[in-house]
């Protein structure tokens, strides 16, 4: 299960970048060694020709404490990043509501489930209408089609070209952002399928989408899930590491614009590319903010707002379909299509997504 | 680094900072005189002083060319004499010399005559005059084998005048008179032999038309004899044609002229075999300009040329002729409402020709580029602007600032990048310059009450060298960005324009120039659906509206502005080229100054469809197409749609 999807993440990204970055420098020694594959063959071999008679455990070893989170830093990133997955996949559910068209993601502690984020989603009807917006966006086609094709897969070039994400100095973010992103996949799948949206291409063969259309439903986009996961976990990591004082905004607070454009943009290429309607772009831009700050509160014992989405209020005051946009507010507490609950929750700790959160603040700055 | 007040001209003798000296006169005169014309210099070679100087001269009310003339001496005024085969001019060009301006400060009669003149570009840097003009009580005669019937008139740069989409039926070519207006190969641009300054042969390029006294002619029978001795069997090698007649710009494949010439006038040939109009049978009477015209769009070049280029088409058909001109050419900064120099000239000679003649013209490329400002100043209340300027820019940098009448109360200050303490304040009559240690400009403010440039309020100009030149101990400005703040210290509100010039590369040249622009974080550059129009609500004074072709805001001109041959979707985004203005004006409602024009009179289809800009036509050789983009082929279209209509 997520064994093949962070194998497939962990060889993206941190392969991906430390692979591209790191390769031309660190590779002759460090990749030579953390790479070194000798046959099974010649290490028998070459043993049977050394070893001679046998001594026994001469060695001293570092007992490790049982289920202790510093036994983290002894072994590799990807069952760190499993262990670490597996613990924050503890206490979350999924509820639904079919009549109502709704769909939840809870989190139990203790006995106490609390919503974190609801979704209510579009019906035909809405999407119809949104499809006049993605036909309109064809027109930005040729502007945005060398971001579109490189942004097909995790887009890490771009967040770290905005908060100079680099291998050889934040191993352990890029540890943070795998382990969320693995996190976001699971969570975005199960509620594609429960919705199933019908894509674009579907409705007229006049979209022509400029890149395939993906194998899961529409609605929520995933893009625009993760890439408001991003803007907002490294928010708040730039602000914990450099938090905001009275004369000085944080570094997160002081990113945050450009975080979050950055985000939009990510996401309003999809709807440019003829696969999402602007309506999946504002939910993903619900859900990924939500999955972040639940993830920080993990990370951190703090609390979260349980945050919710509903598509059908998703629309101008006239009834014409209404475009994703930055500006449109987020915390008011009913009556506008993304909502956020007033009460604080308290999530607890868990101990071994804070070692690595800890870990990661101390790579900035 | 000193500020120091504008120095007395070396050609023009004005003491530029005497007070009045600035008021009602063409500021880039001052300002080349304040930089011995360093911008009109070609680097690499010798500058040689200027003998005689081109300007566009504006006469008074009830003043014509033909007084002017009476009135002055040949010895320091020369007119075309072409200015006189329309009577009752109060527009035209001519050379002046160093007398003229002796004159012009000693003078008050010349005063009486003169309402205001603006400088042209010297398009080369010898001391050409013209050699033949108009003398007193002189009566040039009409020149013979005038056109007849619907013609068109084409000022462009760079036209195939062997091509065969100019023919007529019988393989005879359809233009009639074609005038080059440069004297000289040799230069910039690729294709001509070496870099020496060889005067044209007139044996090749055709004798110099006397109406007009510079440049070359071709007519008809020139074009055809020389298509004609170059015809191996069967096919015209119109390489050979171009290199014998010294039109170098025919060696490449793309020429903006012949382009657009083939928007209003070619045949549909093979891809469009239906297309068989009147306009493809039309007369072409045609104007080339020159190149180191064409090269650096700021500053005054356009004026000279183009109302010369106007008048030869005028004075080459017959008084019962119907013209349709095409100017596909366009610069960002002026008055915008008519009363540049060069637009009222165009406004008289339509007037005058009672209807035989219509001008056509871009409505221009810059809606997106960020090159103007409007805002409306409260009293007490200022607006900072930002202009940034590039680094590695080797033209100067020039910023109109455009004041309706009543706003003497309005100050500029302007603040270099990162050197507050060069910071200026002046209000209005006031000038000055920052200089380096070398006494050479570096930038200059010049702010009159007054304005040749325009006829009503006034026209601030903010000069900035270049920020980089191959050229040793060039004077350089600093790039960044240039804070402009206007504060309105009188008691009414103010509506201001501020127009960054063009300076972006020509088709096919290198200028070096950089286009500036203005920016502030309020402009949405984020480019989404609602990202082309200026938004309700934006406190931005960036406005897309507005930037348009400075040539074309006149009464009876038309300017034309450009949409896509296949609309895709909303109108708003889909039905116009991102560059052009719009018809109407999608901006909210927004105070203007008085008779300001920011729509275009017509529109026609310049891009193909959103993905794939520019339209296809006539390229260079015979059977090529190329395609370009931009509302210089919005003009042609709708010059075509006129004459189609004459029948």
């Amino acid at each position: 299960m997520s064994g093949g999807i962070s194998g497939g993440i962990s060889g993206g990204i941190s392969g991906g970048i430390s692979g591209g970055i790191s390769g031309g420098i660190s590779g002759g020694i460090s990749g030579g060694i953390s790479g070194a594959i000798a046959s099974a063959d010649a290490l028998t071999v070459s043993r049977a020709a050394i070893v001679g008679p046998y001594d026994g455990p001469v060695l001293k070893v570092k007992w490790p404490a049982f289920n202790d989170p510093a036994n983290l830093k002894r072994w590799d990133k990807v069952p760190d990043m499993l262990a670490i997955g597996s613990e924050l996949m503890e206490g979350l559910s999924f509820g639904t509501n079919a009549r109502q068209y709704r769909a939840e993601l809870q989190y139990t502690r203790q006995g106490a489930p609390l919503s974190l984020v609801t979704l209510k989603g579009p019906d035909e009807a809405l999407l119809k209408k949104q499809l006049s917006l993605v036909a309109a966006y064809a027109d930005l086609r040729t502007d945005r089609s060398l971001e579109i094709v490189e942004q097909m897969g995790y887009p890490v070039a771009f967040w770290s070209s905005v908060v100079g994400l680099t291998s050889h100095r934040h191993s352990k973010t890029l540890q943070l952002l795998e382990v969320a992103f693995n996190l976001t996949a699971s969570v975005i799948q199960r509620f594609k399928f429960m919705f199933s949206t019908t894509r674009p291409v579907e409705f007229s063969p006049q979209i022509q989408p400029m890149i395939p259309t993906p194998g899961h439903g529409a609605w929520p986009s995933g893009h625009a899930t993760e890439a408001f996961v991003a803007a907002t976990l490294l928010q708040a990591l730039l602000d914990a590491s450099s938090p905001t004082t009275a004369r000085h905004p944080g570094n997160g607070v002081a990113s945050r614009e450009q975080l979050q454009r950055l985000a939009a943009r990510i996401a309003v290429n999809r709807t440019v590319a003829g696969v999402h309607y602007p309506v999946d772009s504002a939910a993903g831009r619900l859900l990924g903010t939500a999955l972040a700050e639940f993830i920080v509160a993990r990370a951190t014992g703090g609390k979260v707002h349980g945050r919710g989405f509903n598509a059908s209020l998703f629309q101008e005051p006239d009834g014409a379909p209404k475009d994703f946009s930055l500006n449109d507010p987020m915390d008011h507490a009913s009556g506008y299509p993304y909502t956020r609950d007033p009460r604080a929750r308290a999530v607890g700790e868990a101990p071994l997504l804070n070692w690595l959160w800890e870990e990661a603040v101390k790579e900035w700055p | 680094m000193t500020w120091r007040p504008l120095p007395t001209g070396e050609f023009t003798g004005i003491d530029w900072s005497a007070p009045g000296a600035i008021d009602g006169m063409d500021p880039y005169l001052a300002w080349a005189e304040a930089d011995g014309f360093l911008g009109y210099h070609i680097p690499g070679r010798e500058p040689v002083p200027i003998k005689w100087m081109p300007i566009v001269i504006g006469l008074r009310e009830g003043v014509d060319v033909r007084q002017l003339v009476d009135a002055t001496s040949t010895q320091w005024l020369r007119i075309p004499l072409a200015y006189l085969l329309v009577p009752g001019l109060r527009h035209c060009s001519a050379r002046v010399s160093r007398e003229f301006f002796r004159h012009w400060r000693n003078q008050p009669a010349l005063r009486d005559l003169i309402e205001r003149f603006e400088l042209g570009l010297p398009v080369e840097q010898l001391p050409l005059g013209l050699t033949e003009f108009c003398t007193p009580h002189c009566r040039p005669q009409p020149p013979r084998q005038r056109v007849r019937g619907s013609v068109l008139g084409v000022i462009d740069g760079g036209l195939a005048i062997a091509n065969a989409a100019f023919l007529d039926a019988r393989g005879h070519t359809r233009v009639r008179h074609f005038w080059r207006q440069d004297n000289f190969y040799g230069g910039r641009w690729p294709g001509s032999p070496d870099n020496r300054r060889v005067p044209l042969d007139p044996r090749r390029a055709g004798p110099r038309p006397a109406d007009m006294g510079y440049g070359h002619e071709l007519d008809r029978e020139a074009i055809d004899r020389v298509r004609a001795e170059f015809t191996r069997r069967g096919q015209v090698d119109e390489e050979a044609v171009y290199q014998y007649v010294q039109l170098w710009d025919l060696s490449h494949p793309v020429n903006h002229g012949t382009h657009v010439t083939g928007l209003a006038t070619a045949p549909g040939g093979l891809l469009n075999p239906g297309l068989d109009d009147a306009a493809s049978r039309s007369a072409i009477v045609a104007v080339q300009l020159d190149w180191a015209n064409v090269l650096d769009t700021s500053g005054g070049a356009m004026n000279v040329s183009v109302l010369d280029g106007l008048m030869y088409i005028v004075s080459r058909c017959a008084d019962d002729a119907d013209i349709v001109a095409n100017v596909s050419w366009g610069t960002l900064a002026g008055p915008h409402d008519g009363s540049s120099l060069l637009e009222a000239a165009m406004d008289e000679l339509v007037d005058k020709l009672g209807g035989r003649l219509r001008i056509t013209l871009p409505g221009g490329n810059g809606y997106q580029s960020r090159t103007h400002a409007n805002a409306t100043l409260a009293p007490g209340e200022s607006v900072p602007l930002h202009w940034r300027i590039h680094p590695d820019d080797h033209t100067q940098s020039f910023l109109e600032i455009w004041l309706p009448d009543g706003a003497e109360g309005v100050s500029l200050t302007v603040a270099p990048p990162d050197r507050p303490d060069q910071a200026r304040t002046l209000t209005q009559g006031q000038s000055g310059m920052w200089t380096d240690a070398q006494g050479q400009p570096l930038w200059s403010l010049i702010y009159p009450t007054r304005s040749a440039l325009g006829e009503r309020g006034t026209c601030a100009l903010l000069v900035l060298e270049c920020t980089a030149s191959h050229e040793a101990d060039h004077p350089l400005a600093p790039c960044g960005v240039w804070t402009v703040t206007l504060r309105n210290r009188g008691r009414s509100a103010v509506v201001f324009d501020a127009y960054v010039e063009r300076d972006d590369i020509a088709v096919g040249l290198h200028t070096g120039g950089r286009q500036s622009y203005l920016e502030d974080r309020f402009y949405d550059t984020q480019g989404n659906l609602n990202g082309w129009v200026d938004q309700p609500g934006n406190p931005t004074a960036i406005r897309r509206s507005g930037v348009f072709n400075s040539l074309s805001t006149g009464r009876r001109t038309v300017s034309v502005g450009g949409t896509r041959v296949a609309d895709n979707g909303p109108q708003n985004l889909s039905r116009f080229a991102r560059y052009s203005p719009q018809r109407p004006d999608p901006g909210p409602a927004r105070a203007q100054r008085p008779d300001v024009k920011l729509v275009p009179e017509t529109l026609a289809a310049c891009d193909d469809n959103p993905a794939l800009w520019g339209v296809r036509a006539t390229g260079s050789l015979s059977g090529s197409t190329v395609r370009l983009a931009g509302t210089s082929s919005s003009a042609p279209k709708e010059a075509r749609r006129l004459l189609n209509s004459l029948g």
